[in-house]
C-alpha cells in the first residue's frame, strides 16, 4: 500500500499537451531512441497558405516516410498530469486527515498542468500539395517572367515542394515521380499530358533506335540517344524531363557499383498509351474492343514490345455493350458517393468488381473494407464464371 | 511551417536493464520520469492565486494498493479535502499518450514522457465517513 500525498500549482502551466502515440508512431520514435542528436524522427507540419486560399491547412504530424492527420478530442473531465516531486518541508498529515490509512504519506505527487483534450493520431496518405505548381507544355521561355511576378508563389526545388506540401517527405517524392513533376528552367512545373505523351514517346523511339537495354537505362545514356537526333532550334527535352520520363514510366535500382539505373515499366506504358488511345478513338462514342485494340497497338513506337488487355484500363472506360468500350474521365463524376453509384450504373446497368473498384476507392476515405463500402450503395452478388463453372466473380449492380 | 518534435534528454524508451533498476520508480504506473495521469469526472476546484506565480496547495490524499503483476487490478481511494472520497482504478491506455511540451519563446515542441498508465476517477465522489 503507497499513500501518496497530492498538490497543485495553484498556476498550471498550459504548455503541456497529450498526443496519443499509435504503435507506428512509437516505432518510429523507439527507431530514433539511440540517436543522439535528441529527435523523435517526427515533426508537425502545417501549410500557411496565402492568397486566394486564406485558410489554414491541416496540421499533419510527419516522419521520414508517413501522416498522420491530427485531431483534437475535447473532453469535459478533470485531467491532471502529475509529477513525482519532493516538499521543502515533509507533510506530516494529522491522524484524523489520513481517513483510515494505515501510515503517513511516502510520496508526494504535484500537478503541474491540466488538459482539456488530447490529440488523436489517424495514419493518412500524405498529399502533395500542387495548388502553386504550374503546367508546362514544352514552352521553351517557361519561368522567364516568374522572377517579376512577386504576387504568386514559385518554388524551385523539390525541398521547397516537400515544405509546401503536408505530406511526409518520401510520400511526397514517390507521387512526384509518379504524377511526372519536372524542373524547367530552374522552376518546378507539371509537365501537360500532351508533353509527357511526346516526351515518353521520342524517349522510347530513341532508345529502340539506338538498341539500349530498357531493363538497365541510365540517364546519361537515355540522354544523349534524345537529343542526337534533335536539331537545336526546339530542344525542350533536356536532362531533366528525361529523368521525369524515367521516374514515370520506370523503376529507379541502384547495381553493384553504385550506378543509377532505371527499368521501363511496360505495363505503365501501355496503359498512359491506352489512356491516350481512348482520348482520341473513345471519347466522343463507344468503339468496339476489337477496332480499339488495333488502334491503340499503333500508337506504340514501332517494335515496341508489350502486351496490352482491356483490363488495363480500368478505371478509365465503361463498356455500353458487352463488346465495346467508352473513355470515360474521372473528372467528371459526382465526388458524393451516393450520385457516383448513380452515374455509374446510368452508363452501365452491372459492373465486374474488379472495374468499378478504381472508380469509387478514392470516395472511400473511411478506410471502410472494399466489399462494406460497395454494399453500402449498390448490391453486390457472387456469379459463376460463364465458360469456367468452377470459379466464381463478383457483380456489383444498383440496388 | 513544420515544427521538428524534439526528445527530452530525459527520457529514454528503451532503457537497459541495470538503468531501469537504478531507477525504479516508486510506483509501477508511474513513468521512469515520476509522472502520472490522474482523471476525475467532472471539476476540482482549488484556489486561484494571481499574485504567486510559484504558489502551491495540498489538495488531497491517495492511497493506492498497487498490483505490481496486474496494475490494473490496483485499489485506488482518492480523499479529496475533508468531506470527498473517490473510488476509482487504474487503466492502462490502449493507446499510449506522450506528453508534448510546446515552448513558446522558441516556439520548440519536445517529447517529455510516454505515459500508459492513468488513475481514473469515474464515479461520483462519496461522503468521508
Amino acid at each position: 500500500m503507497t499513500v501518496v500525498n497530492l498538490h497543485s500549482k495553484l498556476t498550471l502551466d498550459n504548455s503541456y499537451k497529450l498526443i496519443q502515440l499509435t504503435p507506428d508512431l512509437l516505432k518510429v520514435i523507439e527507431q530514433n531512441d539511440s540517436n543522439p542528436t535528441n529527435t523523435t524522427g517526427l515533426e508537425f507540419k502545417t501549410l500557411d497558405v496565402t492568397g486566394d486560399h486564406k485558410h489554414k491547412s491541416e496540421v499533419v504530424l510527419c516522419s521520414s516516410d508517413k501522416t498522420w492527420l491530427l485531431r483534437q478530442k475535447n473532453h469535459s473531465n478533470t485531467v491532471l498530469l502529475m509529477k513525482q516531486y519532493e516538499p521543502e518541508e515533509k507533510v506530516i498529515v494529522p491522524e484524523h486527515m489520513l481517513f483510515g490509512c494505515k501510515e503517513q504519506p511516502s510520496l508526494d505527487l504535484m500537478s503541474f498542468s491540466k488538459t482539456t483534450y488530447e490529440y488523436e493520431t489517424n495514419l493518412i496518405k500524405g498529399k502533395i500539395n500542387l495548388d502553386v505548381i504550374p503546367l508546362y507544355d514544352g514552352d521553351l521561355n517557361f519561368g522567364e517572367d516568374f522572377d517579376k511576378d512577386v504576387k504568386s508563389v514559385h518554388l524551385k526545388t523539390i525541398d521547397e515542394l516537400v515544405e509546401n506540401s503536408a505530406c511526409s517527405k518520401q510520400e511526397c517524392l514517390k507521387e512526384w515521380y509518379k504524377i511526372g513533376g519536372c524542373i524547367v528552367n530552374g522552376y518546378i512545373c507539371l509537365p501537360s499530358d500532351a508533353f509527357i505523351s511526346q516526351a515518353l514517346h521520342i524517349t522510347l523511339v530513341s532508345v529502340l533506335g539506338g538498341s539500349l537495354d530498357m531493363s538497365k537505362l541510365t540517364l546519361n545514356e537515355t540522354y544523349k540517344v534524345v537529343t542526337s537526333d534533335i536539331d537545336d532550334e526546339y530542344n525542350p527535352y533536356t536532362l531533366e524531363v528525361i529523368l521525369t520520363v524515367l521516374n514515370k514510366f520506370g523503376t529507379k535500382f541502384t547495381d553493384e557499383d553504385g550506378n543509377e539505373h532505371w527499368e521501363i515499366n511496360k505495363e505503365t506504358v501501355a496503359k498512359w498509351y491506352g489512356k491516350q488511345a481512348l482520348n482520341k478513338y473513345a471519347r466522343q462514342h463507344s468503339v468496339a474492343i476489337d477496332e480499339f485494340l488495333i488502334n491503340w497497338k499503333s500508337m506504340f513506337p514501332p517494335f515496341f514490345p508489350c502486351d496490352i488487355a482491356i483490363s488495363m484500363l480500368r478505371g478509365l472506360i465503361y463498356k455500353p455493350t458487352d463488346d465495346s468500350i467508352h473513355y470515360i474521365s474521372r473528372a467528371i463524376l459526382p465526388m458524393e458517393p451516393k450520385e457516383r453509384f448513380k452515374t455509374l450504373f446510368k452508363l452501365q446497368s452491372t459492373w465486374l468488381l474488379e472495374d468499378i473498384a478504381p472508380f469509387v476507392e478514392e470516395l472511400n476515405t473511411r478506410g471502410l473494407k472494399l466489399d462494406s463500402f460497395i454494399m453500402k450503395y449498390a448490391r453486390r452478388r457472387r456469379v459463376p464464371v460463364p465458360g469456367d463453372r468452377r470459379k466464381t466473380q463478383i457483380i456489383v449492380s444498383s440496388r | 511551417m513544420h515544427v521538428p518534435i524534439s526528445k527530452s534528454e530525459l527520457l529514454q524508451l528503451n532503457p537497459s536493464e541495470n538503468e531501469s533498476s537504478e531507477t525504479r520508480q516508486p510506483l509501477v504506473i508511474m513513468t521512469p520520469l515520476g509522472r502520472t495521469i490522474i482523471e476525475i469526472q467532472g471539476d476540482l476546484e482549488l484556489p486561484t492565486d494571481e499574485d504567486d506565480k510559484d504558489a502551491e496547495v495540498r489538495f488531497g490524499l491517495l492511497d493506492i494498493e498497487e498490483n505490481h503483476n496486474d496494475p490494473i487490478m490496483s485499489r485506488v481511494t482518492l480523499y479529496v479535502g475533508k468531506k470527498q472520497r473517490l473510488l476509482g482504478k487504474v487503466v492502462a491506455l490502449e493507446v499510449p499518450l506522450g506528453l508534448l511540451n510546446f515552448t513558446k519563446n522558441d516556439n520548440k515542441v519536445t517529447l517529455e514522457d510516454v505515459i500508459r498508465y492513468k488513475i481514473l476517477f469515474q464515479d461520483r465522489p462519496l461522503p468521508i465517513m
